[in-house]
């Protein structure tokens, strides 16, 4: 089971959303990780072949992903999606099914598993656009998992979902990613934090980093440090280094900073987090967070 | 064969351990896809009952108010009621068809085994049908009615519906969401409006002498309409409403 990237790129007018991208995805939950623009939605685009890339290829053990075969085992959940006026829930996943070549009796009972695995059992009846946005985004997550596909992609899974149900489907998520390849992106750091076996960042269209967690926050490992200062020395703090959190406490101003070298005499050295990994990349002010190096 | 009491006996010594893995090896076996002949079905049953009913009262009042005027009006009162509705019946078609791109659907169809490209053509191909049936039943009318001949009959009708397929068509291509429907219906009443406007000069317009120009337009149109289908199985990308994925 492997997913293979080879050199894709993709252009709109002016702008390169993806340039030259080459990986190979095995079993596991990949999280793919960037800022607004960063090209990952069209990534995603590419790789369940609604989108043509400009150069490259994407395989699928040896099976383009614009073929029939591979959408047979398929699973998306777009960023974005709609619905037909008329649709119930379980209209929804019916018509979806028959797309998904799924004769009409296994449609119905698979419906009503995953209507049931994301709690929305009850609402089956219901029209749609009745449903909340995380109703809605539950009810998109159920589709993607109807043909029991063994290539997984969701493209902001956990937007809208409450806590509660994002802990659910991060559960679900690492079920499933035993045995398939999962490839899911949002902007939620800790849910990429939680699930993914392995972490993809990308920036200006191009992958930047990619490995376990541990492996891709060796980057910054040393560098991140956690201070109180007097309210009159922040300035100078944001200046010289890259700032990840800033907050009042005890009557001092406490900082979280990545800074080369010890920025103070009392700062601590902390384990770096994921989160601090993703302002590293994509603060506005990174270049200032690097320039020590 | 194994004696039932044995069987018990085995039973009761020993426990049969509990499946493992059940599910993922079943998982292993492909489950049966549904075929063409089903998933067409299903597509057709998805196709809103007021197109049906729609497409059908546009032909069948157009026809009556022909016969009607037929026999108080000029010759041509048939054919210039059933050309006024053919630009109708093309909207129904091609606005029915790109529900999906109107709904934010199609992003989700494109990705399924059974495609968007697949979807647009199973709905354009069903209406189209019955749309071809009753412009059939119309071009036999006119024919009949002893106005023109069935080729005059069938081109006279056929320009418009094709004119507004291909007008409808290249809308739908440019543009996204629920708008796309009024646009489409703005080019629907404005073909339609140019034929209900010409009955005064039907004379001129269904002169012998002028069919030539008809069936150019006829072969322009149909040659149109053959590269729009074709983008629609073959280059989807192309499609501007597909491609609303600018992050």
């Amino acid at each position: 089971m492997e997913l293979v990237f080879n050199r894709v790129t993709k252009q709109y007018k002016n702008k390169r959303a993806v340039e030259q991208i080459s990986m190979t995805l095995t079993k596991g939950v990949y999280g793919l990780l960037g800022a607004n623009g960063a090209g990952k939605t069209t990534l995603m685009r590419m790789m369940c072949g609604v989108l043509k890339p400009d150069s490259g290829e994407i395989l699928y053990d040896g099976i383009k992903v614009e073929e029939e075969k591979y959408r047979d085992i398929l699973g998306y959940l777009p960023q974005e999606f709609g619905y037909y006026p008329d649709f119930t829930a379980m209209d929804f996943l019916m018509y979806l099914a028959s797309l998904k070549g799924i004769p009409k009796k296994q449609a119905k009972e698979r419906s009503e598993r995953l209507l049931n695995l994301v709690g929305l059992e009850q609402m089956k009846g219901q029209k749609i656009k009745i449903f909340s946005g995380g109703m809605k985004q539950r009810l998109g997550i159920a589709q993607s998992l109807l043909n029991d596909p063994k290539v997984l992609v969701l493209d902001e899974p956990t937007a809208g979902l409450d806590p509660k149900e994002r802990v659910k489907f991060r559960n679900l998520i690492s079920k499933l990613g035993s045995d398939r390849i999962v490839i899911l992106s949002t902007h939620i750091v800790s849910d990429i934090e939680h699930i993914a076996d392995v972490i993809l960042l990308m920036k200006d269209g191009r992958m930047i980093h990619g490995g376990s967690l541990e492996e891709i926050v060796k980057v910054i490992e040393g560098n991140v440090w956690e201070c109180r200062v007097e309210d009159h020395l922040v300035e100078k703090f944001v200046e010289d280094c890259l700032v990840l959190n800033i907050r009042q406490e005890k009557g001092k101003t406490f900082l979280r900073l990545i800074c080369k070298k010890k920025p103070l005499e009392t700062a601590v050295n902390v384990t770096a987090a994921l989160e601090d990994l993703y302002l590293y990349y994509f603060n506005d002010k990174e270049e200032i967070g690097r320039k020590e190096e | 064969m194994m004696r039932f009491s044995m069987k018990k006996e085995m039973k009761q010594l020993y426990q049969a351990p509990l499946p493992e893995k059940k599910e993922e090896f079943l998982r292993e076996f492909p489950y049966p896809r549904a075929g063409w002949r089903e998933t067409i079905a299903v597509q057709l049953s998805y196709v809103r009952k007021s197109v049906w009913f729609a497409s059908l009262l546009s032909a069948v009042s157009a026809l009556l108010l022909g016969e009607k005027l037929l026999w108080d009006g000029t010759d041509y009162d048939l054919l210039w009621s059933l050309s006024a509705v053919m630009p109708v019946l093309a909207v129904l078609v091609v606005t029915e068809a790109f529900r999906s791109g109107t709904y934010g659907m199609a992003e989700l169809e494109m990705a399924a085994k059974h495609n968007l490209s697949q979807v647009l053509l199973i709905r354009m191909g069903a209406i189209g049908t019955v749309d071809f049936f009753l412009i059939i039943a119309g071009i036999l009318f006119v024919s009949q009615s002893g106005t023109v001949g069935m080729l005059r009959a069938a081109v006279y009708l056929l320009v418009p519906y094709l004119c507004t397929c291909v007008l409808t068509l290249q809308i739908e291509k440019g543009r996204n969401g629920r708008e796309t429907t009024w646009y489409c219906g703005v080019c629907g009443c404005s073909i339609c409006g140019v034929s209900i406007l010409s009955r005064g000069v039907q004379e001129i317009i269904y002169d012998r002498g002028k069919f030539y120009l008809w069936m150019i337009v006829f072969f322009v149109l149909t040659l149109f309409l053959i590269r729009q289908i074709w983008q629609i199985r073959h280059k989807m990308e192309e499609w501007k409403w597909n491609l609303y994925s600018t992050e």
